[in-house]
């Protein structure tokens, strides 16, 4: 790169803000005159430079609500019938982010009550395959993932900010020294004051977990009206609550194992086929079936992005004895559809 | 492109044509607000504007079966709705007349309740290119560019030297340039034909 573009370069912040003087003004154009190259390159840089106002101009627009008008005008097209087809194409999309933007407000839901004198709750739901991002009204910023829910008070109490989670969420907690945020995860209970943090508990594990990102956070188990204190939790660790032995034992880990969901990535690293197919079944939304027990002791190191089923399979089948049999999905009575099955077997 | 790149995209506009739920709903949320945003350039009026990307959503629902995309999927929905954009600006010149007689209905009352919209590409590249930035060069770039301070302001604001200001700025402006690089030739296009 010739000196004459270095100096370019330091000027264009100027040249693009409109506050060089007309004399240097002068020389980027002379700079850009001189040939296409220097042209095209001044063209990338307004590019880059035009890109943060247009995202701003898409924000205003909700695409939710206009797929919902442009859906009722089809609906009253006879010939279109709405009925959910989850073909195996579908799993292409692994985890399409979807972005719910500005303060949560009271949601027309018949699980959420008001009674006198109690907050008034509501709830966020991530749907099947999608991860949900939203802030409430602290500041907190949310992950949801696929098939989760957030239930939480539609304004937080005086002196503190509790939410209770069903499945996965990542958590950027806004700082309040004053208000420590609580999040209930079934048996476990997490304190923090300001920090990052990953969430699971899923209903059918009967057990629920945390990984620190960054800060630090409290922890306490709850069984029915007896909270226990289990200690603090540093950045790096994970922490594991079996609710058949009410215990919680702490590890060191590589955090972003756990929280690569939120950016559409699956990462095994070192983890055993049961892991694998707990996370991979979630996340294609379809059942796994093993007919090997062996199998369930593979190791697993991978790391996927937005790969479809078949060839996150595939990729599999490559670092283990494994064969895989998926089946299409059946149309039950209710005119609904099974989920896809995936069938593993040890290979000969 | 990879072939895995297209792949994915043979099968969108293959499942577009058989008309998957899933597959159109993912094509819409994906697109509309950055279409959307692109009409904005032809036509000021916001409801016009989504009136008019939700048209080409339901003709293109309609006419499925005989969708012919010859480039790439990006390229042709950009194209469909510039014209219907030049189409309706022509439309307009007509009806200017008539502008008068219809009255203001007045303030739309925004439902921000369910306000859910899809991370679309363009998106998805700031958002990790921004990422890759360290913490006070983001700040920066972001008080020029979402606050719309100018350089003058951001150095007094932060009091640093207007130098550094820029220095910054043209660091995040060359890391968002490589990332929009292999993003670019299908946006210049979209420029390009806007």
């Amino acid at each position: 790169m010739d000196n004459d573009y270095l100096n370019m370069e330091g000027l264009l912040p100027g040249y693009l803000s409109g506050e060089l003087s007309g004399q240097e003004r002068a020389l980027v154009d002379q700079w850009r005159l001189e040939s296409r190259d220097h042209e095209n390159l001044y063209t990338e840089y307004r590019k880059a430079w035009e890109t943060l106002p247009v995202c701003q101009i898409m924000e205003q627009f909700n695409s939710f609500e206009a797929l919902r008008k442009v859906r009722k005008r089809l609906s009253a097209h006879a010939a279109i019938t709405w009925k959910s087809q989850i073909q195996r194409v579908a799993a292409i999309f692994a985890i399409p982010l979807l972005i719910y933007s500005g303060y949560v407000t009271f949601k027309n839901s018949t699980t959420a009550k008001h009674q006198e004198g109690k907050p008034l709750l509501q709830t966020v739901d991530s749907r099947q395959g999608m991860v949900t991002n939203f802030e409430l009204a602290d500041g907190t910023k949310v992950w949801l993932n696929s098939g989760s829910s957030l239930q939480f008070p539609r304004s937080f109490a005086e002196d503190l900010r509790n939410v209770k989670l069903s499945g996965e969420a990542f958590f950027e907690v806004a700082k309040d020294e004053k208000k420590p945020f609580r999040v209930e995860a079934g048996g476990l209970q997490i304190d923090v004051l300001g920090t990052s943090f990953n969430v699971t508990n899923y209903a059918g594990d009967k057990q629920a977990e945390v990984v620190l990102v960054e800060g630090e956070v409290n922890l306490f188990t709850m069984q029915g009206n007896v909270k226990q204190e289990f200690g603090t939790l540093s950045p790096g660790q994970r922490a594991i609550y079996r609710e058949d032995t009410r215990k919680v034992i702490s590890e060191g880990v590589e955090t972003d194992k756990y929280t690569a969901w939120r950016e559409g990535n699956l990462i095994f690293r070192n983890d055993n086929m049961e892991e694998v197919i707990k996370r991979l079944s979630r996340w294609f939304n379809v059942e796994i079936i093993v007919k090997d027990p062996d199998i369930k002791n593979y190791g697993y190191k991978a790391s996927f992005r937005n790969e479809t089923l078949t060839q996150v399979l595939n990729l599999l089948k490559l670092s283990a004895p494994i064969d895989y049999q998926i089946t299409g999905n059946t149309l039950m009575k209710n005119g609904e559809y099974t989920k896809q099955k995936v069938y593993l077997m040890k290979r000969e | 492109m990879t072939n895995k790149l297209d792949l994915k995209e043979f099968l969108i506009i293959e499942g577009l044509k058989r008309r998957e739920k899933e597959i159109f709903d993912y094509v819409f949320n994906f697109y509309y607000s950055s279409l959307c945003a692109f009409s904005m350039q032809y036509i000021e009026n916001r409801d016009s504007v989504e009136d008019l990307v939700q048209d080409f959503f339901v003709h293109l629902w309609m006419e499925a079966p005989r969708l012919q995309i010859r480039s790439s999927l990006k390229a042709y929905l950009f194209t469909a709705i510039k014209n219907r954009c030049l189409d309706y600006q022509k439309h307009q010149k007509i009806t200017e007349r008539y502008r008068q007689f219809i009255l203001y209905s007045g303030e739309n009352q925004e439902d921000f309740a369910d306000h859910y919209f899809a991370e679309s590409e363009l998106r998805l590249v700031i958002r990790s290119s921004l990422n890759k930035l360290a913490p006070r060069c983001r700040e920066i770039f972001e008080l020029s560019r979402v606050d719309g301070l100018s350089n003058q302001e951001i150095s007094v604001k932060l009091n640093i030297s207007k130098q550094t200001v820029e220095r910054q700025i043209s660091n995040s402006l060359k890391v968002l340039k490589k990332e929009l690089a292999e993003f670019l030739p299908a946006w210049i296009l979209i420029w390009l034909i806007g």
